[in-house]
């Protein structure tokens, strides 16, 4: 794709009209890093710089954050607040100047095998809210199901990611493998635990990427944890043959075998991190 | 050891460029581009092995934008060699500018020359190229088949020298050396042994791409500024691919982003030579990242067949090295890549029985080229990794096994005198060595003693210390030339040309400290111009670990000259003989104290004053031997046992390379060396698919190591004393790449008791080894 | 030809710069004779193209030069003189921190916002920091050395 022209909007309103009335011709631009990615096409396209748009900060409130789409990765690294856990993901993102540039919100808007955002939102049980004409929410399970294209259609854009915090009873672990910290990630896996006052799971949401084109749930892993009492655990005991039958796709001349013990034991150093957050036990 | 007292040398003088580059100054070639160059673009073959049936430019030629187009049909069909070495080159002639042939993903097909970037792509894609299809080889034993496709069948390839060189049997060298009787040794030794160690492809990564910019001067000469190592090299080459004369070329090497051996090479230089020879415009060719990749110089990847035999009481029967070494499409470095395993290698150990056979051949895949180890750092994962085998079969620390059997100070060995480059080698006596004392101390700081501990150790995530003990050489004697030429000016400064050449390396900064060491004075007083075959004296070029040893030496030696004038100037000024005279800091002054007088009264005195004559001089150097550096390497790991994640944790490198005549600048080519080497043993890799083609030319899906990724890194310089070189100068700038990958396979060994025999050490392969019988 | 006009301060200084839309920031900042900028990928990995925008260290091979209008950027030229080096200038310098020097712009303003976000960095903090310039020559030894004393130096 080539950019033929450029305009920068200064309200949503204005950059959904633009969009609205370019269609296929148009695109929104954030930061703009994913565009590298891209296969070189001859094709034009107006970019509607979207970075004026009011869909920035991180809002705590409700034992939720809300984080604007908008929001650059760095940003995300920096904020310190209470259960706030995705300074975890975004200090594995690229690099520096890559964290500087690139949004949350660009970041899930098409996805590449090997985003991290994508996995550990879905872990988080996100919710993705959209303005079309009007707002509207997707749940994590079904925005990353596959290319949220069709969601992203008619002008509509990404404006908020609401995520919960991680407090007490609760847990989050991330894990990106890669060779060097800079390059793509061949596994991603994202844990989010949480359990009641007796330390029983209510909740286990087990989520890897990289290796898959999307990020996918590993649901029957997650039924053998809910209601068991975290002091309890016994990960020897856990049945993974869920990753020994499911589709892999893996990375960097990587073999099936090795690709399904590497996930294997990721997901179990993952878990019993989340689980030890969870827990209450030092963790981070 | 003869323990000096220097002024200059072994002080870390401030490098010459430092302040300039860390203000951003203009100082590289693309920075130099003028405004109306031309920009040249290349067709590259998008298959491994193919003849060009025909090529249509026809359409090319009016595009917008195009002022030239090459390909086979209109230029002149030359058969060089593009390797930049010393003529005649060790080196099949194999190449021409653009052939009927391609030969690998990524060879040349035709050249465009356009107004602008844009221009020059777009015409590109006008070009109609008929390929006929030809079986690839994709691996040396493919190549080493019966029948297999002949890769370079032209009429006019040969090598220039009297050596080996079978194109039909695609074999590109063939090197070797007996010594003793090695048979007898294996027989006589109480345990034998028989492995096979695999290094990969790995590019160098300079931070600046191959660059290139040629344009016309004043009076119609071709001045070629380049990223290069070789300038002389570029000159003779180009000239001879365009059959032109050397006085019609100049060549300058301004400042350059790195090289590493890359850009010992004359890979753009020709065409952007022939768009401004055919054109009368500058042109301007930068290679894209994916193009160094692809087209780029390669490190050779390495077969070694290890036979080795050994004694229970710790002394080596015999060595044993059947090497195969994969050169990709063209031949260039092939056969002196090869010589290095054995001539930089197998002198370490004392050893008696020697075999030592090696082809190096052609395959259909990215070329080989020089890169900084240049076959020992290939050598040394084999050798390296075999001593500890070695020492665990007879129950001794590898630690005591090699410092037992290594060479010292005044031994020979029969490898040096038979392994030249294409020739037969120097015989030579060992006149420094520290190698000791840097075992010792290497020893010390990675705390050698918790190996045992590291050993007994279970669980998922152990620990593991393992070393290498090293060697290379300093410059290829008897063969490469450098030279140097000073003069005087009038307030005591000197004007400094020489050939040798700065990759970013500091040699401008050495060559300074070099002669203000001779001629008692400090290194801001030169004003040191390099690597501009105009105006500097012939110099090989940075390889070989040359720069300091032996450019050094003609600096000094120039050095040396010039004091000797200043010295009959002052004579004649202060009315003595030049007996009754010293120099110090600049001034020359009569011993009995009775006058004296400063450089800047001499100089203006020889200039203006009484017979009037210029003090300046020109030097050259040949090296009469190329004495080792000695380095010992040490490495403690933590390896993950379920993934196979080996990960670094501290590394220390003990280097001797004589003097340092400047120690920040050592230890700075150390800390660059090693961390390269870690990355080459654990994450750098060169991916193929079915045809061929390299699937991963990108630093995205390349992997070297970021700030974040290095390990803690210790330096310790032991210095000695070399008789031979500048002030007890040797090299420092290759030896270090080659301790990684061993020191990590044996650390690996003693975190696991498992042996690694193939590179790069990913996860899966070190899970497959660990999960091995 | 779909010239357009921005402008931006560059160093200090207003500026008006023509472009094309599909143009990446490093490709215009050289043509306008800002030469420390480099090319090394023109992927967004090796650092060299590294500016600062808004304060911030970005890749200007990844950024179209349309997404600085009326921005503040920073560029190698703007940090220290020969006369007056910056202090990281300095640092580097004298830890012999600079080879072949081709990171260097990058390095330098990298780590000239790092400090100014942060003037005691700890060494984790540094690598974080600086992981998105790479280096061929040093190993990073010396740079890290170097951007540690400039941090004792602030304390």
């Amino acid at each position: 794709m080539k950019i033929s022209d450029f305009t920068l909007p200064s309200c949503v309103e204005e950059a959904q009209a633009c969009m609205k009335s370019a269609g296929d011709s148009a695109f929104f631009l954030a930061g703009g890093t994913s565009i590298r990615f891209l296969k070189e096409t001859a094709e034009e396209k107006v970019a509607i710089d979207v970075s004026k748009l009011p869909f920035v900060g991180i809002v705590n409130e409700d034992s939720a954050y809300e984080i604007g789409s908008l929001t650059r990765i760095n940003d995300l690294m920096k904020y310190k607040g209470e259960g706030w856990v995705l300074d975890r993901v975004a200090k594995l993102v690229a690099t520096q100047q890559i964290r500087n540039m690139s949004t949350v919100g660009g970041n899930i808007a098409r996805i590449f095998y090997w985003s991290d955002f994508p996995v550990a939102l879905m872990a988080l049980d996100a919710e993705i809210s959209i303005k079309g004409n009007e707002w509207f929410t997707v749940d994590a399970d079904t925005y990353f199901d596959k290319q949220p294209i069709q969601k992203l259609i008619n002008g509509n854009i990404i404006g908020f990611i609401e995520i919960p915090e991680i407090t007490k009873g609760k847990g989050f672990a991330y894990h990106k493998e890669t060779r060097t910290y800079s390059a793509f990630s061949t596994l991603n896996v994202a844990v989010y635990v949480s359990s009641d006052d007796d330390g029983v799971i209510e909740n286990v949401r087990i989520v890897i990427g990289a290796c898959t084109p999307f990020p996918v749930r590993l649901k029957n892993v997650e039924t053998q944890l809910i209601g068991k009492k975290i002091s309890e655990l016994n990960f020897d005991k856990l049945s993974l043959t869920e990753v020994e039958k499911m589709s892999i796709v893996p990375k960097e001349g990587m073999t099936k075998i090795y690709c399904r013990h590497l996930v294997k034991t990721k997901v179990k150093d993952v878990l019993l991190q989340a689980v030890a957050e969870a827990k209450g036990d030092c963790h981070e | 050891m003869t323990k000096k007292k220097f002024k200059v040398v072994n002080t870390s003088v401030e490098k010459i460029d430092s302040l300039s580059l860390s203000l951003g100054k203009p100082m590289y070639v693309s920075d130099m581009m003028p405004e109306n160059a031309l920009h040249v673009k290349m067709l590259w073959s998008p298959h491994a092995h193919a003849i060009i049936e025909s090529v249509d430019i026809s359409e090319t030629e009016k595009m917008p934008g195009v002022h030239c187009v090459l390909y086979y049909g209109n230029v002149p069909r030359i058969v060089h060699c593009t390797a930049g070495q010393g003529y005649p080159e060790p080196s099949p002639y194999d190449t021409f500018m653009f052939d009927k042939k391609v030969r690998f993903v990524g060879d040349r097909v035709a050249a465009v020359a356009a107004e602008t970037v844009e221009q020059a792509q777009a015409a590109l894609k006008t070009i109609k190229v008929k390929y006929k299809l030809l079986e690839a080889v994709l691996d040396i034993d493919s190549a080493l088949k019966k029948n297999a496709p002949i890769i370079h069948d032209e009429k006019e390839a040969y090598i220039p020298i009297p050596v080996p060189y079978e194109p039909e049997k695609n074999i590109v060298a063939i090197v070797g050396m007996e010594s003793g009787d090695f048979k007898k040794g294996l027989k006589n030794a109480d345990y034998t042994f028989d492995q096979v160690f695999e290094t990969p492809y790995a590019q160098h990564c300079p931070i600046e791409n191959y660059v290139s910019l040629a344009q016309l001067d004043d009076y119609e000469r071709i001045v070629i500024r380049t990223s290069t190592q070789v300038p002389f090299h570029c000159r003779r080459i180009v000239a001879r691919t365009l059959d032109i004369p050397v006085q019609k070329l100049r060549v300058i090497k301004p400042r350059i982003g790195g090289g590493f051996g890359a850009k010992q090479e004359v890979l753009l230089e020709d065409i952007v030579a022939m768009v401004t020879l055919r054109t009368g415009k500058p042109a301007f060719w930068e290679f894209t990242r994916e193009e160094t990749f692809r087209t780029g110089r390669t490190r050779h990847p390495i077969r070694f067949r290890m036979r080795y035999g050994v004694n229970k009481s710790g002394s080596i029967e015999a060595l044993g090295m059947d090497a195969i070494n994969n050169t990709g499409a063209y031949g260039g470095h092939g056969l002196t890549v090869m010589s290095c395993c054995g001539s930089k290698v197998f002198p370490l150990y004392h050893v008696d029985n020697i075999h030592f056979d090696a082809k190096a051949v052609y395959t259909n895949l990215p070329v080989g080229g020089a890169y900084r180890g240049f076959g020992a750092t290939q050598a040394f994962f084999a050798v390296e990794s075999m001593m500890d085998i070695m020492a665990e079969k007879i129950g001794m620390d590898p630690l005591k096994f090699r410092t037992m059997n290594h060479i010292q100070s005044g031994e020979g060995h029969p490898a040096f005198a038979a392994l030249g480059e294409g020739k037969p080698g120097t015989p030579m006596t060992i006149g420094s060595c520290s190698l000791k004392k840097c075992v010792e101390l290497g020893a010390k700081e990675i705390d050698w003693s918790s190996r045992t501990s590291h050993k007994k150790k279970s669980g998922r995530i152990r620990r593991g210390i393992g070393m290498a003990t090293l060697m290379q050489g300093s410059s290829v004697a008897e063969i490469d030339m450098g030279a140097c030429s000073m003069k005087m000016n009038e307030d005591g400064s000197f004007n400094l040309n020489c050939g040798a050449t700065d990759l970013g390396t500091g040699s401008d900064t050495i060559m300074a400290q070099i002669a203000a060491e001779e001629l008692c004075t400090t290194a801001d007083k030169f004003i040191v111009y390099s690597s501009d075959t105009d105006m500097t004296p012939f110099d090989v070029g940075a390889y070989a670990s040359s720069t300091t040893y032996l450019s050094g030496e003609a600096t000094r030696k120039t050095a040396a000259k010039i004091k000797e004038q200043i010295l009959k100037v002052a004579a004649e000024m202060l009315d003595k003989d030049v007996k009754d005279l010293d120099i110090k800091d600049a001034e020359v002054s009569v011993r009995d104290g009775s006058g004296k007088v400063s450089y800047s009264d001499i100089s203006n005195y020889s200039l203006y004053e009484n017979n009037q004559f210029q003090i300046a001089a020109t030097e050259s150097h040949v090296t009469k031997k190329s004495p080792p550096p000695f380095s010992a390497h040490f490495v403690e790991i933590e390896v993950d046992t379920e993934t196979g994640n080996i990960k670094v944790l501290k590394y220390v490198a003990a280097v001797d390379c004589g003097t340092a005549i400047n120690p920040i600048l050592c230890e700075g080519q150390t800390e660059g060396g090693v961390l390269n080497g870690i990355s080459y043993a654990l994450t750098e890799e060169y991916r193929f698919d079915k045809k061929g083609k390299m699937t991963n030319p990108s630093l995205k899906d390349y992997n070297i190591f970021s700030l974040r990724d290095k390990p803690v890194l210790k330096t310790i310089l032991v210095p000695s004393y070399e008789e031979t070189g500048p002030f007890g100068a040797k090299s420092v700038s290759e030896i270090c790449i080659n301790g990684a990958m061993p020191a990590i396979a044996n650390a690996l060994y003693n975190a696991t008791g498992k042996r690694i025999r193939t590179a790069p050490f990913t996860q899966e392969r070190v899970w497959k080894v660990l999960n091995s019988k | 030809m779909n010239k357009k006009l921005i402008n931006l301060v560059v160093n200090g200084e207003e500026k008006e710069f023509s472009i094309l839309p599909n143009e990446k920031l490093l490709e215009v900042l050289r043509r306008e004779g800002y030469k420390g900028t480099k090319f090394g990928c023109g992927e967004g990995s090796c650092g060299s193209c590294t500016i600062l925008l808004e304060g911030k260290p970005v890749y200007s091979c990844t950024m179209f030069a349309f997404q600085a209008a009326g921005k503040k950027i920073e560029t190698i030229e703007g940090v220290g003189t020969a006369k007056n080096p910056h202090v990281i200038q300095r640092a580097l310098i004298d830890q012999g921190a600079v080879q072949c020097g081709f990171c260097m712009p990058g390095i330098i303003l990298s780590a000239k916002s790092m400090f100014e976000e942060n003037s005691d960095p700890d060494e984790e903090y540094i690598r974080t920091h600086m992981d998105g310039n790479l280096c061929r020559c040093t190993g990073y030894e010396k740079i890290l050395t170097a951007l540690e004393n400039v941090a004792a130096v602030n304390k």
